[in-house]
């Protein structure tokens, strides 16, 4: 039976290697150091997930990059990829796993496990970096860099998310995961210990640092249904400015409207930062910093499943999630929001990040 | 009322009445000159009493079965590139589809407690009703009239900690017969599997992925004077299947189904000199409980979901014989169907009712059947659908052209309409076409070389059908797409008799064409997924007096599992080999029989659906022990 298994194996590799490949001349030297990274979550239940690369010398994309180099699907429902020194770590929430891989050539260099429901990572130093994880009881796992193990937990809200590290504190925004929270949880990435949770809006899920370096949280909002399903209790969306010297919450605004059954879960910031970038169901609005209300009309009126802004060109990126079962799309913006183009990627885009 | 054989394993009673049969069959069984039916009696259906039906069907090939892998998996039943809910189930004339998603999970259907099993491919959508663009699968239980009383105790053991009982009685006087069968199963599926998912591409053994089941089916059957037929019968059954993660998961999220489903009918027929009258109620009640925990709280459920569904069916129908060239039938059928489910927030009801006329003309070589359907219900009945087919076989009787075209529809499922959020309860039913045209040629060489062939070539059209699609939140259905589907079917039976060897050969190819669009367009044509372009199957035969042995090969090619035929996610090719042998020992009035089977003899892996493993070789061994006292064979007198 092992004997079967092997050439099985063997066929498959061989299989895969006969695919298309990467073209070492597509890329510049740098290897995979200077583009653009776009996650593909792929369908639920169907290990489809994918990360799909953009050179941004060469213009090429090059879709499905894991799998090609490494001869293995990357996993089910690819949630985020971040970039910590030489590295890009993978989350593959239903498969578990952090995928570690290096730069250079996208070669898998080891795993994460031993967690349950992992959403994104965030490094803290060249030894030490967190995963935020749980659906319900949110933990963010203390990871040791150097052999890719767990070593420590610490406790924060429902649904933990995005995170963001600013003067030795890390912000977890507390989505709520299957139910509900409205807390941003701070902790001391020194000491790895939770120092202070923070009341703001119904599941905030997204945040971005201006150039004031303010805490933006961008709180998707939440719906309760009654018994027979319908809609008892609905929040708004809402923008939240934070202090992130104080602590304190300094300006908050309400977006969208109740009923459009939409719930944003992306913001960024414009190259200078002095702009903030979110998706509402009218499109992706660009906001100034002082403002106080949501604008009027959006900078690009097409709502995307996720953005995210280059900040050398800050060229504006939008993913289209499509149906789920067939490649997405990523449609490029000037920074002003006049269309560039478009490129096919893998199953349901939902982030990109830029190296 | 189909052939009267043995589901448990006695000896083959000779069919004495055709006549009788045609007369109380169903309405696509009596009218099923112009289509391409396939029966599994009771011996085959004995060969394997303790797989479902979804193992019984893709031993025999020419339709596709989706499983998710292991022994009681959910298993879907495709036919002609259609979806697991474009096919029909009836049990003795009551329609079993779950009315929540409108499939049927055939792993739900122990094949052993059935005397027969007919496939009728691209079934009329008049005479099968709801359901049925695919075809349509009739599971029927009848009576054994030449026995006074038997039993027999069958049980098996096998791999992956698999082991089954199955004890049968019959107790019949001249007119009054009872059967009952009880099953009791369990597996713990733990197989090895290599997780092509995970780095290094380690050996793993399958985890969460046991099954425990038993069922229970009895059947009455009376004989009244005045040419009177009772039959009832009821069937309950249990399943609890533990559900395993995906390839390449690192956490197990421990996640269990837990089935029951009772159903249960009541005929009476009436054969008049020159008609049938047929009146049946049949009562459906069924559960099920779906939870996956939390793998960081093993106290909280990520889901957790209760699902209550029952059912009133009746069936009035009279069949006239005008004259031995002219019969119409007349039929009125009624649904009453129910669902609490969590996720709709209120109790969903219906009332469906069907008004059906058929007629079939005979004229010398020529039959010709023509059908008409009204639906009506709350909701959107679809509109009057209609069927024509035709036949004709040569004199010799070596040769039967047969066609056929019907209209066909699908009412939207409860949980497509009402699950919350996303149900759309202004879905269309879905609705279409479909014909075949086939020829059927016998050649026989001689009395102890005999072969048939039988290429058919079909279509199918179906508009408004439904997708699930994604908006920001969650998903909901709509009346999206065009799906065709059309191919070729090849179907082939050799037997041959050296001395004292009977053997069998039997082949199918089938070549499937399945798109899908969201306009007529060609251009926007894209992939339907799972579906195969090329099947094939060859089963071999023999049999030398008490020893009987066999083998099989299965063939699917590469399966798409997106509809842009991403090549990257594209299942490889399936190899699939079974062996079985088995021997007799006639005692007395006993007999044993001692059996085997192997199963992926070749032990290939494979994934009939992404990411879910499959065992590899698993083996099984039986014995049937079955004691029987017949009666003397009478014809039956009003």
């Amino acid at each position: 039976m092992r004997t079967n298994y092997l050439i099985f194996a063997a066929v498959l590799l061989i299989g895969f290697g006969s695919c298309e490949k990467i073209d070492p001349n597509d890329l510049d030297d740098s290897g995979f150091t200077h583009g653009v990274f776009i996650t593909n979550e792929g369908g639920y239940g169907n290990s489809n997930g994918s990360i799909s690369y953009l050179d941004k010398d060469s213009l090429i994309i090059h879709n499905n990059l894991f799998h090609q180099v490494n001869n293995r699907p990357l996993g089910d429902v690819v949630q985020s990829v971040t970039i910590h020194g030489e590295y890009a770590y993978i989350v593959v929430n239903n498969s578990q796993k952090v995928e570690v891989v290096d730069l250079e050539t996208f070669s898998s260099v080891g795993f994460i496990q031993g967690l349950s429901y992992p959403r994104y990572f965030l490094g803290i130093d060249e030894h030490k970096g967190y995963v935020s994880n749980g659906a319900f009881n949110g933990l963010v796992y203390v990871i040791d860099l150097d052999n890719l193990t767990i070593v420590d937990s610490i406790a924060v809200g429902s649904g933990p998310e995005h995170m963001i590290l600013y003067n030795g504190q890390v912000y977890v925004a507390n989505s709520g995961g299957f139910e509900s929270d409205s807390t941003i949880s701070v902790i001391d990435s020194n000491q790895d210990e939770l120092i202070e949770t923070i009341q703001v809006g119904d599941n905030p899920v997204s945040m971005v640092l201006d150039v004031n370096n303010d805490l933006w949280v961008l709180c998707k909002g939440k719906v309760v249904y009654g018994a027979d399903w319908s809609i008892s209790e609905e929040t708004e969306s809402e923008l939240i400015r934070l202090n992130t010297g104080s602590n304190e919450i300094e300006a908050r605004m309400y977006i969208g409207n109740t009923g459009d059954y939409f719930w944003p879960t992306s913001i960024s910031a414009s190259v200078d930062r002095t702009n903030i970038l979110f998706i509402e169901s009218g499109g992706i609005y660009q906001m100034d910093i002082n403002d106080i209300s949501q604008p009027s009309s959006p900078l690009i009126p097409t709502s995307f499943y996720g953005f995210g802004i280059d900040p050398e060109s800050g060229t504006i990126y939008g993913l289209s999630s499509g149906d789920f079962v067939s490649s997405g799309y990523v449609y490029r913006f000037q920074a002003n929001g006049a269309r560039i183009d478009s490129l096919e990627v893998g199953i349901a885009p939902n982030m990109v990040i830029f190296n | 009322m189909s052939i009267s054989v043995s589901s448990m394993c006695f000896a083959q009673e000779v069919d004495y009445s055709i006549r009788e049969i045609k007369v109380q069959g169903n309405l696509q069984s009596y009218y099923d000159e112009d289509t391409r039916r396939e029966v599994l009696d009771s011996l085959i259906l004995g060969q394997f009493v303790f797989l479902n039906l979804a193992e019984v069907l893709r031993e025999q090939g020419g339709m596709l079965i989706s499983s998710y892998g292991s022994r009681g998996s959910l298993a879907g039943i495709k036919i002609r590139g259609t979806g697991d809910n474009h096919t029909r189930f009836l049990w003795n004339g009551i329609p079993v589809n779950s009315l929540t998603t409108g499939t049927m999970d055939a792993s739900l259907i122990p094949a052993g407690f059935m005397q027969s099993v007919a496939i009728t491919k691209g079934a009329s959508g008049v005479l099968a009703g709801n359901s049925s663009f695919g075809g349509a699968i009739y599971l029927d239980n009848s009576p054994e009239w030449n026995k006074k009383y038997g039993f027999s105790m069958i049980s098996e053991v096998g791999s992956f900690g698999y082991r089954a009982l199955m004890p049968s009685v019959l107790l019949s006087s001249k007119n009054v017969q009872y059967k009952a069968s009880y099953q009791v199963l369990k597996s713990d599926n733990d197989f090895l599997f290599v997780d092509t998912y995970k780095s290094g591409l380690p050996e793993e053994r399958r985890i969460n992925d046991s099954l425990a089941q038993w069922a229970i089916i009895q059947n009455i059957f009376v004989r009244l004077k005045g040419n009177i037929h009772i039959d009832m019968g009821m069937w309950l059954q249990e399943k609890n299947k533990d559900i395993p993660s995906v390839m390449g998961s690192y956490q197990i999220a421990p996640a269990n189904q837990s089935d029951r489903s009772f159903k249960s009918y009541f005929k009476i027929t009436k054969i008049y000199k020159a008609s049938r009258l047929l009146l049946q109620l049949g009562y459906l009640n069924d559960s099920l409980h779906y939870s996956k925990l939390s793998p960081a709280n093993e106290n909280s459920y990520l889901i957790d979901s209760h699902i209550a569904t029952s059912s009133l069916f009746s069936r009035s129908e009279w069949r006239w014989f005008i004259n031995p060239k002219f019969t119409i039938d007349l039929g009125v059928h009624t649904e009453h169907p129910r669902a609490v489910v969590d996720s709709y927030g209120m109790v969903q009801k219906e009332n469906r009712a069907s008004l059906i006329t058929a007629a079939k003309y005979r004229k010398g070589s020529w039959i010709a059947n023509i059908g008409l359907r009204k639906e009506f219900n709350q909701y959107n009945p679809p509109k009057p659908l209609a069927s024509f087919g035709v036949s004709w076989k040569s004199k010799n009787k070596e040769s039967l052209f047969r066609g056929n075209i019907s209209n066909k529809f699908r009412i939207p499922s409860f949980n497509e309409r009402y699950w919350q959020p996303g149900g759309n309860p202004d879905l269309r039913p879905e609705h279409g076409w479909g014909g075949e045209l086939g020829w059927r040629w016998e050649l026989n060489f001689s009395k102890n070389f005999s072969n048939q062939l039988e290429p058919v070539i079909f279509f199918q059209k179906i508009r408004d059908w439904i997708q699930w699609v994604p908006s920001a939140e969650y998903w909901f259905p709509v009346n999206q797409d065009l799906m065709i589907s059309k191919g070729i079917e090849l179907n082939g039976l050799s037997r041959i008799k050296t001395g004292k060897w009977n053997s069998k050969l039997i082949y199918k190819y089938s070549f499937t064409d399945a798109r899908q669009a969201d306009s007529d367009d060609s251009a926007n044509f894209s992939n339907v997924i799972y579906i195969p372009k090329h099947q094939v199957f060859i089963g071999g035969s023999t049999q030398y007096g008490s020893f009987s042995a066999g083998m099989n090969y299965q063939y699917l090619n590469s399966r798409f599992t997106t509809i842009d035929k991403n090549p990257v996610y594209k299942l490889d090719p399936i190899h699939l080999v079974s062996l079985n042998v088995a021997y007799k020992y006639p005692l007395k009035q006993f007999q044993v029989e001692i059996y085997s089977r192997i199963d992926n003899l070749f032990s290939y892996q494979y994934q009939m659906i992404r990411s879910y493993a499959t065992p590899g070789i698993s083996g099984v061994l039986g014995i049937k022990i079955n004691f029987v006292k017949n009666k003397q064979l009478e014809r039956y007198e009003n």
